[in-house]
């Protein structure tokens, strides 16, 4: 029994242990409401449409914030992955119109973004920049590199004559077996391996971290890299299903990631209490939202408030106890 | 236990949900309805993809659909935010309005992902308030849900401009900057291009010589050149970008004061809207006084311009020109969508003309043709396009009808 449970225990309810619960179970919680919600929208007779429209549009979301929940576990997060994808999008598309072939548009965007989460990542290791900040500064240069590569067009897109092959994979079932997959890889990743730990002991106190002996770049570089890979999945999923990318592609998604990743009850510093299941159920819980609020016909502006209050609702409960547990890194060295 | 901190931070979730609760309140879809709507005229649902959540001239719209077509014409209008130009979040709107029982969709962004998905989903599709770029009418002219593109043609984008810079030159016009808006970004749009253009020709005309940009100077997209003063008299300067867009163009503001610093001028010549932020902008660095046009809404921004002496031209859109799309999908969910596509089954391109105005007076000239509880595009006027309510309307009247200007409609009005 730890010391807390023992304290909540003689002296009665210490509120912490409660918001510590609550923050353990609000995620599913919330998701459990949002499936009922959902199901009420729907009266109770969900259409193979809205089960497949709702695949269509987590998938990318859910396997960028499984990967990202590698980074945010360090107690970091890259503001870059969305335009790191819409870069990638841009490459893969430019590879299939050139005749690489649907795999080597896969390949490419896979490559892609691992490059750029490598990129970022000896940026964060090896010249110990913060990731946040760094990543801000990597978001211009990216989004300069997308204009760059869009040579001053509104857009690109798959060549109309080869379009077919790419309407093939614009498929709910080939989307959800990606994100199955890369969850099931990462689940293992976090939870089962020495890199999982490893991460986890980062987030909670790099000092610490390195004084055990974990090697803070080669960590970082690794867990860029897991982030990097998950974005070039979501970009060769984004070209099967709008076939184009534009200056703006994948602006709202990197906000969207950040924000699934905190509705899904990860804990705001990372460390010990990360968990990989936070990416998906956050996913489920955005795009239901969003559906919801859409079918309910709730208008815009208040679409948007609704999605703030509850996210800053999540956001207090998910720091409720967090800085009191943290250990002062200040005072310890 | 319970220690002050806690006790304050517990305390602090509840307090901030119930300081919401007045939000989620006026939430509530309870509107004021204008009176005489037809009750028995079937339900329609449409989504509204707006081309921003903030802009004056996509609230008006909004305003216009909700407050009175809803009623007038039995409409539900659904909106899903702004997508902007991300492929991928339009074509999650278009999505999300299918789930919410959308028939069509009244898009004011030009996104071929989105038509495309729209399509596939069986939703008409009509792009309002303004052109497509070719190239993307191009590549969905031929989908059987599209319905074309309704709004001011390039030939009006371009007279904008023309006249524009015309009434200022013809009014004393000196020393002018030429704002090319779009022009030099990423974002290239047919529409500031064309506006841009008519500015130049009109200054051309004056004596003017312009330069076409170097490769070297243009950012990126079709750039704006330099003008020399030639037989004109006129001392012209340039900028590219948008005023006020941060997200778009984030170093506008420093590119603005670096090209104005040091020097006067007595007229803005814009290629779109946004003469206050571009007034504040040269107020910041000593200008004051100049006169400006825009081409973009009679909006209450735009009369607050007006009064304020800031705006001496306007060419604008207006709220209730979104009522012929209406009446474009409505006629398609009603089975009669070949009154509104060409001849040849491919998505139509209607022109709907600017207003214009050349002082507060003509402003609230035309405002006043266009009120909330009648607007110009009214409840009489549009019925009369709905092919199940007058089985004579045909693809020319059908044209005829989205083509009013404003003395047509003014007449109708009588």
């Amino acid at each position: 029994m730890s010391a807390e449970t023992v304290t909540a225990s003689k002296k009665g309810i210490d509120l912490r242990v409660v918001m510590g619960m609550l923050r353990r179970l609000l995620p599913f919680a919330g998701l459990a409401l949002l499936i009922v919600l959902y199901l009420i929208s729907t009266n109770f007779r969900p259409t193979s449409l809205h089960i497949q429209t709702f695949i269509d549009q987590v998938a990318t979301m859910a396997i960028m914030s499984t990967g990202a929940v590698f980074i945010f576990s360090l107690g970091s997060f890259d503001i870059s992955l969305g335009v790191g994808a819409a870069v990638s999008v841009c490459l893969g598309i430019m590879a299939y119109n050139a005749g690489a072939g649907v795999v080597g548009m896969f390949l490419v965007c896979l490559v892609v973004g691992m490059a750029i989460g490598f990129v970022n990542s000896v940026l964060s290791a090896v010249f110990r920049m913060p990731v946040f900040v760094m990543t801000i500064a990597m978001m211009s240069v990216l989004t300069a590199t997308l204009q760059i590569l869009l040579g001053g067009k509104t857009d690109l897109r798959v060549t109309t004559t080869m379009v077919e092959p790419i309407k093939a994979l614009d498929n709910p079932y080939l989307r959800l077996g990606f994100v199955l997959v890369f969850f099931l890889i990462c689940l293992v990743l976090f939870n089962f391996t020495k890199m999982g730990r490893r991460n986890k002991v980062l987030g909670g106190n790099p000092k610490v971290a390195e004084q055990t002996g974990i090697s803070i770049a080669k960590q970082t570089i690794l867990t860029f890299l897991i982030s990097g890979s998950a974005v070039g999945i979501a970009a060769f999923l984004l070209i099967a299903r709008s076939r184009a990318v534009t200056a703006n592609t994948g602006v709202s998604l990197g906000m969207d990631v950040m924000m699934a990743i905190v509705f899904g009850g990860m804990p705001l510093a990372g460390g010990a209490y990360s968990k990989i299941s936070a990416g998906i159920i956050g996913s489920f819980s955005m795009v239901l939202l969003s559906q919801i609020l859409t079918m309910q016909g709730i208008t815009t502006g208040w679409s948007q408030v609704y999605k703030a209050v509850l996210f800053l609702a999540v956001v207090f409960v998910a720091s409720f106890s967090y800085r009191e547990k943290m250990l002062s890194r200040a005072e310890m060295f | 236990m319970f220690t002050k901190l806690s006790i304050r931070r517990a305390l602090a979730l509840p307090l901030a949900l119930m300081t919401c609760l007045p939000l989620f309140a006026a939430c509530s879809d309870d509107t004021d309805t204008p009176s005489g709507g037809d009750t028995t005229a079937p339900k329609y649902v449409i989504g509204v993809i707006p081309f921003s959540d903030t802009a004056a001239e996509q609230i008006e719209w909004n305003n216009y659909l909700n407050d009175y077509v809803a009623a007038a014409l039995n409409v539900e209008f659904k909106f899903v935010p702004a997508p902007g130009t991300d492929s991928d979040a339009a074509v999650r709107g278009v999505e999300e309005l299918k789930l919410a029982g959308c028939q069509g969709i009244l898009g004011v962004v030009d996104t071929v992902a989105a038509i495309e998905k729209a399509n596939e989903l069986g939703m008409w599709y009509v792009r309002g308030g303004g052109l497509s770029t070719q190239e993307n009418y191009d590549a969905v002219k031929d989908l059987p849900y599209y319905l074309g593109t309704m709004g001011p043609s390039l030939e009006d984008e371009y007279a904008a401009g023309y006249s524009a810079a015309q009434y200022f030159v013809a009014n004393g016009s000196k020393d002018i900057l030429v704002y090319g808006a779009l022009l030099g970004l990423s974002i290239p749009s047919d529409m500031h291009v064309q506006r841009f253009y008519g500015i130049r020709d009109a200054l051309i005309e004056a004596g003017a010589v312009y330069t076409e940009p170097t490769s070297g100077s243009v950012v990126l997209g079709p750039g704006i050149g330099e003008f020399a003063t030639g037989t004109s008299g006129l001392n012209i300067s340039t900028i590219y970008g948008l005023a006020g867009y941060e997200a778009i163009d984030p170093t506008f503001n420093e590119r603005f004061t670096a090209a104005v610093s040091g020097k006067s001028f007595d007229t803005i010549l814009m290629s779109a809207e946004g003469s206050q932020d571009v007034n504040t902008l040269l107020s910041g660095v000593g200008i004051t006084g100049a006169r400006m046009n825009e081409v973009g809404a009679f909006t209450p921004t735009a009369q607050a311009s007006f009064e304020a002496g800031i705006l001496q031209y306007l060419v604008g859109k207006y709220p209730s020109s979104m009522g012929p799309s209406v009446v474009a999908l409505i006629n398609a969910i009603d089975g009669h969508a070949d009154v509104v596509k060409a001849a040849d089954g491919t998505g139509s391109r209607l022109q709907g003309p600017f207003w214009n105005a050349g002082s507060l007076e003509e402003f609230n000239e035309r405002m006043a043709l266009d009120a909330v509880a009648n607007p110009a595009f009214n409840k009489e006027i549009m019925e009369n396009y709905i092919v199940r309510l007058h089985p004579d309307v045909t693809r020319e009247t059908f044209a005829e009808f989205a083509a009013l200007d404003y003395d047509a409609l003014a007449k109708l009005h009588k």
